[in-house]
């Protein structure tokens, strides 16, 4: 068996030989080039972040305090938050804390970060996954839908109701979906978080709006692109014309052949959208009022609190690095050109 | 000898005049008759035709313009043998093929008839043609690259053709698995347990060709259209990919069309020649006679333009002057007309492909000088029951697909 | 390779390169004239219509007046809460996004195209290094800093043109470094080299003029990125600063009153969807054409 096929589950050998075949692999290699290369971009994520917050004029511990703080409470407040210190002194303290999990302590509440962080990350979370999902979830068939009669009715107003969707800002589509189903209809409340042990369905209730605000530009996104490249690869590519000379039914063509090859354009757009997604939700959260990492960074940005400014702005682009990169491993997985390498 | 001719054209000839809407495009006229070249008697047994192709016409047409890309293609295919479809790309060789399996875009209109055996393959309705792909019909493409799914495990794309005609074959998924192993071997891919499931990009050129072949084999196909199947290929393995084809066409019974560009190839491997310009058939015969004896100017200024070992070295190739036709806006008459070198003012109207001499049809007004003279003639008929293989004799360009 | 094969695949293209019928090339015109008219009007009208037409001012209006529903004597739209005149206040909210959005996108252009078809054509270690930085400024979610960049240095027009163009430079540099690699390797490009042409020369002369088609299509499409972004910024209170008006803050506005009058979140939302739609019509188009499909 050659190495090429070191993945390939095989009976015989040794699980020790098998692991040889699997650091052997391309994947593998692909997959620790791909974390060596994150690492430099999340060091200068958070050096770029340093830099541009110190380039704020004025005095973060003056503007806290106010005007009437004396300048000994001033100068307590700059030794207590190294203030007085470089900037690259500043960031070393920084960095060798975050690297031990300490993120440091709000000006303004004075509470450490972690614990401000507490259970934020997972409102966001939540909120982001549930749009991933509502937005791929219809996306897939409605451009399959779509692709099976371009230029057919179906396809047409599923093209037209996406570009304008498109072009609808998100917190436009949040003040909308708040004016129908809070304001008119009453049928969803218009803002606030129901925590996930206060049960399920209240939790996912409160979730509904801000996921389609989220989700449907997504969503509008997703489908252009993917009946564009489904529709491309059913009138260019030669396996196409394979399949359908074989006698393979017309469904049958378009998912396990179109589909399946656009699959992976489809994941490489979606790892571009990932940093868009987790900025918007600063919005969407302001808007529903959800205690989200969003909120949190707009509340630091209102308060001029630069330890949580800085640090979430660095968790947000870390989150984005990582996704990438979450990304750029499963389409290496999925796709067999990778996975084996070529001949 | 000359006896046999008539009656074998007697046998054939009257039905396929007749059957078929002609509907020609301004300023073309429809020949009368779409006759099909006939067995000679010398070759002894006469088999029968499985697919039978006449005034097969195919339009495309876009934002009000029409593009005329097969204007009244005839001919007729056997069991076990091979014909070669030859010409210049744009000529309508692939389009024509693509029209018998339903493969073209909805821009295209096809009108006439092909039969494949008692059932008309043109206005077939979407799904009964979908029950004749990858079953009696089956085609090969150019580019084996490009035409496997490379997402796919070989395995499973041979099993889904096996499996798109459950209905017919009846197989399970544990048989349609053994079966493709099984056309694997046929198609002598080395190691086929093993390749089953790999992946595309692991096999070489030639393998995902062998690979291509096999899910052709699928269905048992009565004929199997080669569409450029080995110009993707260099020579050698393009060799071996005609030597299996030739073999399995007479292993399996199969008629073989071979759209090609090369005459070379086509002079080596298939029985039967036709040549193609501007959508139409131009001349017509089994491959010796053709070659041996070539009327058409268009087919002459083919074979001309191919370097030859006779040829001085650094001596200018002789090349095709102009360019190939607009097929949206074809000239009055003979298409060929602008560029060829006897064109004369009756080449104005369009010359009808006709039996000019017995097995040899072509479309010329002015056609080269007839090089069958009766001494020649007896000559060559000896040699071909002594060797019996195509394309043995006189011909310069049968080393061309061998080397 | 399309449909069929290689052959009738030239036959499809002779088709369309031969020239459409009526029909076709009139649908054409529109596709594309229909978003580019409607762009030159929304400038038009932006820039223009607070001089030209017989409206009050964006800022101090009576608040007296205030409340007013469309179509009421003066106030053709009605007025907001401050009493002042919607229609004033949605054009010179207009011309503050437009102005906006142009001048990110010509820093973008500017700077980012020759970032781009510099480290491009130079390659190396430069081009490594800038591809690195310029991953860097990718990895962020532009909102998220452009925040803490509006944040940092105060909410202003000025300020916010800074905060967007941080993120449209290294999207621009990535395309005009991309389209510069397929460049480098026509023949046109190593004959240039080979005349020994100076790398200014062949920059101004050769990679310009075949990387601008993308980069103003992309532009169009950035514009109206752009114009969302700063609406976003202007919503949050970062952006532009009350009392001059902007579509965000006059979202923003609106949003306190939405049970009462929605009328006042609709218009500038309005205008905001037109907009956008418009330039990303625009640049899709473009992008179609200048690519030949």
């Amino acid at each position: 068996m050659s190495a090429v096929s070191g993945l390939l589950p095989t009976r015989s050998g040794s699980g020790f030989g098998r692991l040889g075949r699997v650091a052997g692999s391309p994947l593998l290699r692909l997959i620790v080039k791909r974390v060596v290369m994150a690492i430099p971009i999340l060091f200068g994520v958070s050096v770029l972040t340093f830099w541009v917050l110190s380039l704020i004029p004025g005095d973060p511990a003056r503007a806290m305090l106010g005007m009437n703080a004396t300048d000994q409470q001033v100068e307590a407040l700059r030794q207590q938050y190294g203030l007085d210190k470089s900037g690259p002194a500043r960031y070393w303290d920084w960095l060798t804390g975050a690297l031990h999990g300490d993120l440091g302590i709000s000006m303004v509440s004075s509470q450490s970060m972690s614990s401000m962080l507490g259970d934020r990350w997972a409102v966001t979370a939540e909120l982001v996954v549930l749009s991933f999902i509502v937005s791929l979830g219809v996306a897939v068939p409605v451009a399959l839908l779509a692709a099976r009669w371009p230029g057919g009715l179906f396809d047409r107003v599923s093209m037209v109701c996406s570009m304008t969707g498109l072009a609808v800002a998100n917190y436009v589509l949040a003040l909308l979906l708040v004016l129908v189903f809070a304001v008119e209809l009453g049928w969803l409340p218009a803002i606030g978080y129901v925590h996930i042990s206060d049960g399920i369905g209240g939790n996912l209730k409160s979730m509904i709006l801000p996921t389609l605000a989220m989700a449907i530009p997504l969503f509008c996104f997703y489908t252009r692109f993917l009946r564009g490249d489904i529709v491309d690869q059913m009138q260019g590519e030669d396996y196409v014309d394979t399949a359908r000379a074989k006698g393979v039914g017309p469904w049958r063509v378009l998912w396990s052949h179109a589909f399946r090859n656009s699959s992976f354009g489809l994941i490489t757009i979606v790892g571009l959208n990932i940093g868009t997604l987790v900025g918007g939700t600063v919005i969407i959260e302001q808007i529903f009022a959800l205690p989200g990492l969003g909120q949190l960074l707009l509340q630091g940005v209102n308060t001029r609190d630069t330890v949580v400014v800085q640090d979430l702005v660095i968790i947000f682009a870390a989150i984005a690095v990582l996704a990438n990169l979450l990304v750029d491993v499963l389409y290496a997985v999925l796709d067999p050109r990778i996975r084996y390498g070529s001949h | 000898m000359n006896a046999s001719h008539e009656t074998l054209s007697d046998l054939t000839g009257a039905p396929v005049a007749t059957r078929g809407p002609a509907v020609a495009p301004e300023g073309l006229t429809v020949p009368g008759s779409r006759p099909s070249p006939r067995r000679k008697a010398g070759r002894g047994e006469t088999r029968e035709a499985v697919l039978e192709v006449t005034d097969l016409r195919v339009a495309f047409s876009r934002e009000g313009r029409t593009v005329h890309a097969v204007n009244g293609l005839s001919y007729e295919v056997r069991a076990g043998e091979m014909l070669a479809i030859i010409g210049e790309s744009g000529s309508g060789k692939s389009v024509s093929t693509r029209a018998l399996m339903g493969l073209l875009p909805p821009s295209a209109r096809v009108t006439g008839s092909a039969r494949l055996g008692d059932t008309e393959l043109v206005g077939m309705s979407e799904k009964a043609m979908r029950r004749l792909r990858g079953c009696d019909l089956a085609m090969v493409f150019q580019d084996p690259a490009r035409s496997l799914n490379p997402t796919m495990r070989i395995g499973a794309q041979i099993v889904e053709a096996i499996r798109a005609h459950s209905e017919r074959n009846g197989l399970d998924k544990k048989g349609a698995q053994a079966r493709a192993i099984e056309l694997l071997k046929l198609v002598r891919l080395p190691a086929p347990e093993r390749r089953f499931h790999e992946y595309p990009h692991q096999l070489s050129g030639g393998m995902r060709q062998r690979v291509m072949i096999a899910i052709a084999l699928a269905g048992d196909p009565k004929v199997l259209i080669a569409d450029e199947a080995t110009t993707a290929l260099d020579v050698t393995t393009q060799a071996q990919i005609m030597e299996l084809l030739v073999d399995l066409q007479e292993r399996l019974g199969m008629a073989v069309i071979m759209i090609s560009h090369d005459l070379g190839l086509a002079a080596s491997y298939a029985q039967e020649v036709l040549v193609m310009y501007a959508g139409k058939a131009v001349e017509y015969a089994e491959t010796e006679d053709l070659f041996s004896n070539v009327r058409m100017p268009y087919t002459r200024a083919l074979l001309g333009a191919i370097p030859q070992l006779t040829t001085q070295a650094h001596s200018l190739l002789p090349v095709i002057g102009g360019q190939p036709p607009d097929l949206s806006a074809l000239p009055q008459g003979c298409a060929f007309r602008p560029r060829c070198v006897n064109a004369q003012d009756d080449c104005a109207v369009a010359p009808t492909l006709d039996e000019h001499e017995p097995g040899h049809w072509f479309a010329c007004w002015h056609p080269a000088e007839s090089r069958r003279t009766p001494a020649a003639e007896a000559a060559r008929n000896g040699s071909t029951a002594a060797t019996g293989t195509p394309a043995a004799t006189g011909n310069p360009l049968s080393k061309g697909g061998e080397a | 390779m399309a449909v069929i094969d290689a052959s009738s695949a030239q036959l499809e293209s002779a088709v369309v390169a031969a020239g459409a019928k009526p029909r076709g090339r009139w649908r054409a015109w529109m596709r594309t004239w229909i978003p580019a008219g409607t762009v030159i009007f929304i400038l038009a009208i932006c820039f223009l219509g607070p001089t030209v037409l017989p409206i009050p001012g964006a800022t101090g209006g009576d608040v007296l007046e205030s409340g007013q529903g469309p179509f009421s004597p003066g106030h053709l739209l009605g007025t907001d809460s401050n009493g002042n005149d919607v229609l004033s206040r949605l054009l010179s909210g207009g011309q503050a996004s437009l102005l906006i959005g142009i001048s990110v996108n010509v820093i973008g252009i500017v700077i980012g195209g020759t970032i781009g078809a510099v480290s491009a054509y130079v390659g190396g270690l430069f081009d490594t290094i800038v591809m690195r930085l310029l991953d860097v400024l990718i990895a962020f979610p532009s909102l998220v800093l452009t925040l803490a960049v509006a944040q940092s240095l105060g909410p202003s027009k000025r300020n916010t043109i800074f905060a967007l163009a941080f993120f449209s430079v290294p999207a621009v540099a990535r395309i005009a470094r991309s389209s510069t690699l397929r460049l480098r390797e026509m023949p046109f490009m190593q004959a240039a080299q080979l005349c020994g042409s100076p790398t200014w020369r062949i920059l101004l002369r050769h990679v310009a003029p075949n990387v601008a088609p993308q980069l103003i299509s992309f532009a169009a499409l950035g514009m109206g990125i752009v114009i969302v972004t700063e609406g976003a910024l202007s919503f949050l209170g970062l952006g532009i600063p009350a009392p001059a008006p902007s579509w965000g803050n006059m979202i923003f506005d609106g949003q306190q009153s939405m049970s009462a009058t929605p009328l006042e979140v609709v218009w500038p939302s309005i205008a905001l969807l037109v907009t956008v739609l418009a330039f990303n019509q625009l640049g899709e188009n473009l992008r179609a054409r200048w690519s030949g499909r």
